[in-house]
C-alpha cells in the first residue's frame, strides 16, 4: 500500500545528515508516558531543536506543544504558545544556539498521514523551510527483538512534481504552465551522537535503578520509614526486565526487589543482549563462509557448499577472507601466555570479590543479631515487670505470660 | 478523518506505558492539595527524606550545567512531594548566570519562571508546581555554600515544599559518574540532633546513604544549617526499552569491560571508607553499652548509623559480584579458545 505522501523517490540523495541525540528520544517518551497516564486527549506533537550546520542538521532538544483544533476541524499547534515557548528555550540555549529544527509526533510505520500536513506546513512557512519531521512508531517500541533500530523515521519534506505511477509508456500530457507541486516526505539517515555529559548521564540513568512505581508507606513513623528505605526502588544500576509485566497482576510486593538484585538483573539483562548480538555476527560469517563457492573451499566442506544453487554462493571478496583469517588467528591471543599466573590472577580477584560478600553476609547477620537482642530485651525487661507485681492474680500471670510471647 | 486522527493518537492497544511501574508519571491533584494542607514538613525540619530524579530532568540537568563551562548557571525543578520523598519529574534552567543577589537578575529569572510555568500550565500535560532550584559548583563540589543556604532558607519559608540540588559537571566528566546533591536548610534557630558518635562533620543524621567522610569536609562552614537527601532517580518503562535499544549498539562495549579493573579505585575507597564508619559505630555502641544485657539498647542515632553501614555494605558487594559476573562471562566464551586444534564444533 503506497502511501501518497512518502516521495517516490529513492531513498535521500540531497545529501542532508540527521544527528540524534537520545535526550530527546528520552524527552519523547516522558511526553507519552504522561500524556497516558494523566489521560490527556490532545494530539501528542512537539517541536525539535537542534542546530543546522550545513548539511548536517542534529537535533538535540525537544518540548512539547499545546495543540488546538482550527475552524476546519484540523489538529494545528497554537501559535502564540508556540512563539513564546520557542522564545524562551531559544534564550536558555545560547551556547550553541538551538533553534528550531523540525517536530515529532506518533506515527504509523507507513509514514506520514494527511492529518499531520497542516501543522507541518505551517512549520514550513512560518519557522523553517527544512524542517524535519521526526515519526515515533509506538507498535515498534513495545515489540523488541535484539538488535532492532529504534522505533522512529526521520524525513525530510520536499515539494515535488506529483506524478501519477500510471503514466509510464503512456502518452503523456502537455502541462501548460508549472507542473502542480506537493508536499513529499522522503526517509532521511540518523545516525545517534552524544555528548560527554550526555552520555555520563544517560549511562548513570540506564544502569541505574528505580521504576516508578510509587511505593505506599504503611503507617506513620517508624515503620513506614523502613518500607520506603527497604524496599523503595533505589539503586545504582537497573534495567527493567521486560517480562517482569506479568508481576502487575500479583500483590505489589513482587515488584520491590532489593536494590542489588535488581542492578544483578539489569547487568545480566545487558550481558545476554551483548552475547545474543556476538551470537548473530558470528553466525553470518560462519554462514558467509559456507557458503562460499566450492572452488574456494577445501575439505570436508566442499559437497555442502557444492549442492546450494549457483546463485546463492557468496562472493568471495580476499580482503574479509583475509580479516577472517587474521581475527581467527588472534583467538589464541586472547588468553595471556604464562596461562598459570592468568589462572592465578583470575582465582585471587574472584576470592577477593567472595571475600567482600561474605563480610556483607556477616555484616547483615550482626545488624540482625542486634535486633533480636533488642527484642529479646524488651521481652525481658516486660518479664521482670510482671514478676514485680504481684503473683496473686490470673491478670499479672497472663500479662507475663502474654509478654514472654511476644513474638520475635 | 477518524483514522487520521487516530494515527497520530496514541492508539489505547498499544501498551507502552505501565500504570503500576509507570505510577510517578501521574500527577493526583487532589492528593497534592491535602499535602499542601496538611504541611507535615512544618513540625518536623528533618521531614524530607529522599529525592527521585526523573531520567529527563537529571539529564537535562545535567547538560544545562555542562553547558555553563565554569560559569554557574541554575535552574528549577517541577515536580510534587509524596510523604517524605520529593518527586522531581521535570527541570528547566533559566537565563540567569551564577547565584547572583542582584536584583535585577531575581525579577528576569522570576519572568521567565512565570512564563515558563503559565505556558507548561496550558500545554496541560505538564501541571506541576516548582519544588526545588538546582544549580552548578563547576570544580568544587555538591554542597551549599553561605548564599546557597541562605537562598534556600528563604525558599523554604514561602515556597514550601522546597528543596536544593548542586551538580558538579566537572567532576561528572573526570569520574564518569553524575555528582549530584539534594539538600534542604534547617530553619534558623534549629539544633539538628548531634551524632553522639565521632563527629559527622556534616553536623546531622543525612538520610539514606551515608556521606563519604572525605567528603563531608566538602559541606563547608555552614554545614550545621543544612542535611543532605538521598537521590535516586526513575525512569519509564518506555525509557528503559529504549534505552535497551539504544545500549546494544555497544554490545561490544558490554560484553568487553573489566568493571573489576576500572572500578578498583573507586571500590578501594568505598570499603575503606566502609570499614572506617564501622570502627566508628563499634565505639558509639561501646559506649552506649553499659555492660551486660544493656548491649542492646542504645540510642536511635546508633541504629540509623548502623542500617547506613549495612547498606553502603550491601552496595558495596553488590557491585563487586556484578564486577566478577563480567569477568566470568568473558573467561566462559573467550578463554580457551585458541586451542581451535579441536574440531570445529557445530553452531
Amino acid at each position: 500500500m503506497e502511501n501518497a505522501l512518502v516521495s517516490s523517490q529513492k531513498s535521500s540523495d540531497s545529501g542532508l545528515q540527521a544527528v540524534l541525540h537520545p535526550l530527546v528520544l528520552l524527552t519523547i517518551s516522558d511526553y507519552i508516558t504522561r500524556h497516558t497516564l494523566r489521560e490527556q486527549t490532545c494530539p501528542i506533537a512537539g517541536a525539535l531543536l537542534g542546530q543546522q550546520n550545513g548539511r548536517e542538521i542534529t537535533i538535540e532538544h525537544a518540548f512539547e506543544c499545546a495543540t488546538k483544533v482550527d475552524d476546519n476541524g484540523n489538529a494545528v499547534l497554537d501559535a502564540a504558545w508556540f512563539a513564546q515557548r520557542l522564545d524562551q528555550m531559544r534564550t536558555i540555549h545560547k551556547s550553541p544556539q538551538l533553534d528550531l529544527v523540525g517536530w515529532y509526533t506518533l506515527l504509523p510505520k507507513a509514514g506520514p498521514t494527511p492529518a499531520i500536513l497542516p501543522i507541518h506546513n505551517w512549520i514550513l512557512s512560518e519557522h523553517n523551510e527544512s524542517s524535519l519531521l521526526l515519526a515515533f512508531h509506538p507498535e515498534e517500541a513495545v515489540d523488541q527483538s535484539v538488535g532492532s533500530r529504534l522505533p522512529l523515521t526521520i524525513y525530510e519534506s520536499n515539494y515535488e512534481v506529483d506524478e501519477p505511477k500510471g503514466d509510464q509508456g503512456e502518452d503523456k500530457e502537455m502541462r501548460d504552465g508549472d507542473a502542480p507541486l506537493k508536499l513529499k516526505f522522503r526517509e532521511l539517515p540518523y545516525s545517534v551522537e552524544t555528548g560527554e555529559a550526555e552520555m555520563i548521564s544517560m549511562d548513570f540513568v540506564a544502569r541505574g535503578a528505580g521504576n516508578a512505581t510509587l511505593v505506599k508507606p504503611t503507617e506513620p513513623s517508624k515503620p513506614k520509614g523502613k518500607v520506603l528505605q527497604e524496599v523503595d526502588n533505589k539503586g545504582k544500576r537497573r534495567l527493567v526486565d521486560p517480562e517482569k509485566k506479568e508481576d502487575t497482576t500479583k500483590a505489589s510486593d513482587e515488584h520491590m526487589l532489593s536494590r542489588e538484585d535488581e542492578e544483578l538483573i539489569a547487568s545480566l539483562t545487558a550481558k545476554a543482549n551483548a552475547v545474543k548480538m556476538l551470537q548473530s555476527r558470528i553466525k553470518l560469517l560462519i554462514t558467509y563462509l559456507e557458503r562460499l563457492p566450492p572452488s574456494h573451499l577445501s575439505g570436508a566442506d566442499a559437497p555442502a557448499s557444492a549442492d546450494l544453487a549457483g546463485d546463492s554462493h557468496t562472493i568471495p571478496s580476499h580482503t574479509i577472507l583475509r580479516s577472517i583469517q587474521a581475527l581467527v588467528n588472534r583467538l589464541a591471543l586472547l588468553v595471556p601466555s604464562a596461562s598459570g599466573a592468568f589462572q592465578q590472577e583470575m582465582l585471587s580477584e574472584a576470592n577477593d570479590v567472595h571475600l567482600m560478600s561474605l563480610l556483607n553476609e556477616v555484616m547483615q547477620s550482626a545488624i540482625g543479631i542486634r535486633d533480636i537482642g533488642k527484642k529479646h530485651g524488651a521481652v525481658e525487661s516486660a518479664k521482670k515487670e510482671s514478676r514485680r507485681a504481684p503473683r496473686m492474680d490470673v491478670e499479672s500471670l497472663t500479662m507475663g505470660g502474654a509478654a514472654g510471647d511476644l513474638s520475635i | 478523518m477518524d483514522v487520521a486522527m487516530k494515527s497520530w493518537e496514541l492508539d489505547n492497544d498499544v501498551k507502552l506505558v505501565d500504570p503500576t511501574r509507570d505510577a510517578l508519571f501521574k500527577l493526583d491533584k487532589e492528593k497534592q492539595k491535602d499535602i499542601d494542607n496538611r504541611k507535615p514538613w512544618r513540625e518536623n525540619p528533618n521531614h524530607f527524606q529522599h529525592v527521585r530524579i526523573s531520567a529527563v530532568a537529571l539529564i537535562k540537568m545535567v547538560m544545562h550545567a555542562r553547558s555553563g563551562g565554569e560559569i554557574e548557571v541554575m535552574g528549577l525543578m517541577q515536580g510534587y512531594v509524596a510523604e517524605d520523598t520529593f518527586i522531581v519529574t521535570d527541570a528547566f534552567g533559566l537565563p540567569v548566570e551564577g547565584t547572583e543577589t542582584r536584583v535585577n537578575a531575581q525579577d528576569d529569572a522570576n519572568e521567565y519562571m512565570i512564563e515558563y510555568l503559565r505556558l507548561s500550565r496550558e500545554q496541560g500535560a505538564r501541571q506541576e508546581n516548582v519544588v526545588g532550584w538546582y544549580h552548578s559548583h563547576p570544580g568544587y563540589g555538591c554542597w551549599l555554600s553561605g548564599i546557597d543556604v541562605g537562598t534556600q532558607e528563604l525558599q523554604q519559608k514561602f515556597q514550601e515544599p522546597f528543596c536544593a540540588v548542586v551538580i558538579d559537571p566537572d567532576r561528572t566528566i573526570s569520574a564518569g559518574r553524575v555528582e549530584i546533591g539534594a539538600f534542604r536548610t534547617y530553619p534558623e534557630n534549629y539544633k539538628p540532633e548531634s551524632s553522639s558518635s565521632a563527629g559527622n562533620k556534616d553536623g546531622s543524621s543525612t538520610g539514606g546513604r551515608s556521606v563519604p567522610l572525605a567528603k563531608a569536609e566538602d559541606f563547608g562552614a555552614h554545614a550545621s544549617r543544612y542535611y543532605s537527601l538521598e537521590v535516586s532517580h526513575y525512569k519509564s518503562t518506555l525509557d528503559t526499552s529504549l534505552l535497551e535499544l539504544l545500549w546494544n549498539k555497544y554490545w561490544v562495549q558490554t560484553l568487553s569491560q573489566s568493571p573489576l579493573f576500572t572500578n578498583r579505585d573507586y571500590g578501594n575507597k568505598q570499603i575503606l571508607d566502609l570499614g572506617s564508619k564501622i570502627r566508628e559505630a563499634t565505639t558509639a555502641l561501646q559506649r552506649h553499652s553499659k555492660g551486660g544485657g544493656q548491649m542492646f539498647v542504645s540510642g536511635k542515632t546508633v541504629d540509623t548509623e548502623l542500617q547506613k553501614v549495612a547498606r553502603d555494605s550491601q552496595a558495596v558487594a553488590g557491585k563487586e559480584v556484578q564486577g566478577l559476573v563480567a569477568t566470568e562471562v568473558k573467561a566462559k566464551i573467550f578463554n580457551g579458545l585458541g586451542s581451535a586444534a579441536a574440531p570445529p564444533a557445530s553452531t
